[in-house]
């Protein structure tokens, strides 16, 4: 089986991001970069998959400027076998989905071979998610997105566990050859030794322009569909604040601020008595209300 | 790919779960309202799924929509492959200019999918949305894991496909507002194209979720009195299938650990059920947690602010109701359990129809 794993290159959000206000723009002078971490996770599905025999080949991908080539040395030193760059200067204003259509031209022009393509399920930038399906989409793969495990039954069939809401899981059969999203708890990357490091250093990286993906500088298909227009420092999620009708009375406002905008509930009043008689009303409120817990399956 | 001449009106992709329409569709429909009244354009409703309730449409009707579209047919509640072409198809026909979807799993992944196949763009997790001189829609976002705030426009690209949580938007009643035209669409769908198939859900330890998405949770407040105590409501919490979580009071004293702190300085929480156990209902708490749909109060203080907004006030010490209750809800559940031999009480009708494994997973 051979693996495409699809890489960015993106400042690393573990420290703090300073922004330049006035320009609206981050001030990039000695900000560290990185792969992408979902990314990594993915360079770690794979490289672990060689490593049990599932895989026998896998070859990285990386759009972007110059200096991405280095999101390539960590994935030679991960594990990958083949790098592959693309970067030209029109691709500077790529949106995730020009991203994702240009990468997907570039696995076809230079007819790679791959049952499994990964992706980390968003960058840490963008936070989009949009290059794995955009990939997906030109491609028509089969896609499964946020990925926590993946199994390989065969050769052409991967169960798949796709992480929900509230904690659940969807197990999913997906054909191959296909295309998986990861997201966190998939596996956690290994440490990457000098030894490896050193190796990726020497290891040639391919870098192809969009010419030579027959594409040209232009294009209707590079128009960027997004474009960030400013960036500021970040703005925190507004929790909603209570604040009272001003037809109100002032001490009926007062009274309302007081008690955080809850309003008197059209209960059937307080409960007193015995815990006993207390826990059984409870009990059937909650029964009523239908919020009671399936029984317990010990009558299998 | 639409671009910008052509495309006309403001579409909000809807959920629902469990019968019930999603709070969040009402929120995008909402603000879809906004963008729709500033853009003098048509307000539409998509809702999509297999044997759709027929409730829903109602719950649209103080949202001041023009339209709400049911597309409903074989396989589009379980599969997303199907619902993206059904979609994707009427977007194409119909070009609107803008669509809204919700940062859930279901929303993101439609909205993921859809910006894929339309080769538009996509503005996750949007924070505020207005207009630029031009009547471009300008969404700020969070980017850089929340390091930064970014701006983005779609220059040309239509519809401009949005996100936003639950929570980001109000729901408020629109002016004039009247029940809305109902729309049967007929998807058109391939179903040869590449698929995938879920065989299976796995419900989610209660335990190990984030107090965020626990559908049931019992909080403890300074009248727990100590962490041994706080073991009674982590019990409570167990018998029912959910969480436990604490005031701020609770967690300074060491009863529950920061990550589960509801209020203003800690998380805010919109669970189906939520047990207050020796909270008095100061507003910095309340805050956090007005929104759950049943509150239930155990208190010693009868004149507590919180019984304020109980559904279901106990007066009591926790001590000895909430044991109490621990014990009489297993002891009614086996009993249940006994009177019905077969499993087979229906699991309640999820958006994915698959078969539910009642097992609550692997333990973490």
């Amino acid at each position: 089986m051979r693996i495409l794993v699809c890489i960015k290159w993106v400042l690393d959000t573990d420290g703090a991001i300073p922004v330049d206000t006035e320009a609206n723009a981050i001030l990039q002078a000695g900000l560290h970069w990185t792969v992408s971490p979902l990314d990594r996770l993915a360079l770690e599905e794979a490289a672990r998959m060689k490593e049990a025999g599932i895989c026998e080949h896998i070859t990285a991908l990386c759009l972007g400027p110059a200096p991405a080539a280095d999101a390539l040395r960590v994935a030679l030193a991960s594990g990958a076998d083949r790098a592959i760059h693309i970067c030209d200067s029109d691709l500077e204003s790529a949106d995730s989905c020009t991203t994702g259509i240009v990468l997907a031209k570039a696995i076809t022009a230079l007819s790679l071979e791959y049952d499994l393509i990964l992706c980390g399920a968003r960058a840490a930038d963008t936070n989009a998610g949009l290059a794995g399906p955009a990939i997906a989409a030109a491609l028509h793969l089969p896609m499964v997105t946020e990925v926590d495990r993946i199994e390989v039954s065969g050769q052409n069939m991967a169960i798949v566990r796709k992480k929900l809401e509230a904690g659940d899981k969807a197990i999913v059969e997906v054909p191959l050859p296909a295309l998986l999203t990861v997201e966190t708890g998939i596996n956690r990357p290994r440490y990457l030794k000098l030894r490896a490091k050193l190796l990726a250093a020497r290891h040639p990286i391919e870098t192809y322009y969009l010419r030579g993906l027959g594409l040209t500088p232009g294009d209707t298909i590079l128009t960027p569909k997004t474009k960030v227009i400013a960036v500021g420092p970040p703005r925190p999620r507004g929790k909603k604040l209570f604040t009272p009708d001003s037809s109100l009375s002032a001490a009926e406002r007062m009274r309302q601020l007081m008690s955080g905008g809850a309003t008197q509930k059209a209960s059937s009043g307080l409960l007193e008595g015995d815990p006993k008689t207390l826990a059984t009303k409870c009990v059937q409120f909650l029964k009523e209300k239908q919020l009671l817990p399936e029984p317990p399956s010990s009558v299998h | 790919m639409t671009t910008s001449a052509d495309a006309n009106g403001v579409w909000v992709l809807a959920e629902y779960s469990e019968g019930e329409l999603a709070d969040v569709s009402l929120e995008l429909a909402s603000e879809g309202k906004h963008l729709a009244d500033k853009l003098r354009q048509e307000l539409v409703a998509v809702l999509m799924g297999t044997g759709i309730p027929p409730g829903l449409a109602g719950k649209f009707r103080d949202s001041g929509m023009n339209r709400l579209m049911l597309v409903d047919g074989p396989g589009l509640a379980e599969t997303v492959e199907l619902r993206v072409q059904a979609l994707s198809e009427m977007i194409r026909e119909a070009k609107p200019g803008i669509l809204l979807c919700s940062t859930t799993t279901f929303g993101r992944e439609m909205a993921a999918r859809l910006a894929a196949a339309l080769k538009t763009g996509l503005a996750p997790n949007c924070l505020s949305l207005d207009f630029s001189d031009d009547g471009r829609l300008q969404c700020t976002l969070p980017a850089h894991t929340n390091k930064t705030s970014a701006k983005v426009v779609f220059p040309t690209a239509r519809p401009q496909i949005v996100t936003a949580a639950p929570g980001t938007f109000d729901i408020k009643r629109a002016r004039g507002a009247r029940q809305p035209a109902t729309v049967n669409v007929t998807p058109k769908t391939d179903p040869a194209a590449p698929c995938t198939k879920t065989l299976r859900i796995e419900k989610g330890d209660p335990r190990t979720m984030s107090v965020e998405e626990a559908p049931i949770i019992v909080s403890g407040g300074k009248g727990v009195g100590s962490r041994e105590n706080f073991a009674l409501l982590d019990r409570l919490a167990e018998a029912l299938g959910g969480v436990t979580t604490g005031s701020r009071i609770a967690v300074d004293l060491g009863f529950v650990p920061v990550a589960k702190q509801v209020g203003q300085t800690g998380k805010t929480v919109t669970p189906k059920l939520y047990i207050a156990c020796g909270i008095s209902g100061s507003n910095y708490h309340t805050i956090g947690m007005k929104e759950s749909k049943v509150i239930i109060v155990i208190n010693k203080d009868k004149s507590a602010t919180i019984f304020k907004m109980a559904d279901l006030g106990l007066v009591g010490d926790l001590l000895e109701v909430v044991p109490a209750i621990t014990e009489e809800l297993t002891r009614v559940l086996q009993a249940s359990a006994k009177a019905a031999p077969e499993p087979g009480r229906p699991a309640p009708a999820r958006r994915d129809p698959v078969p539910v494994q009642n097992d609550s997973g692997e333990k973490k």
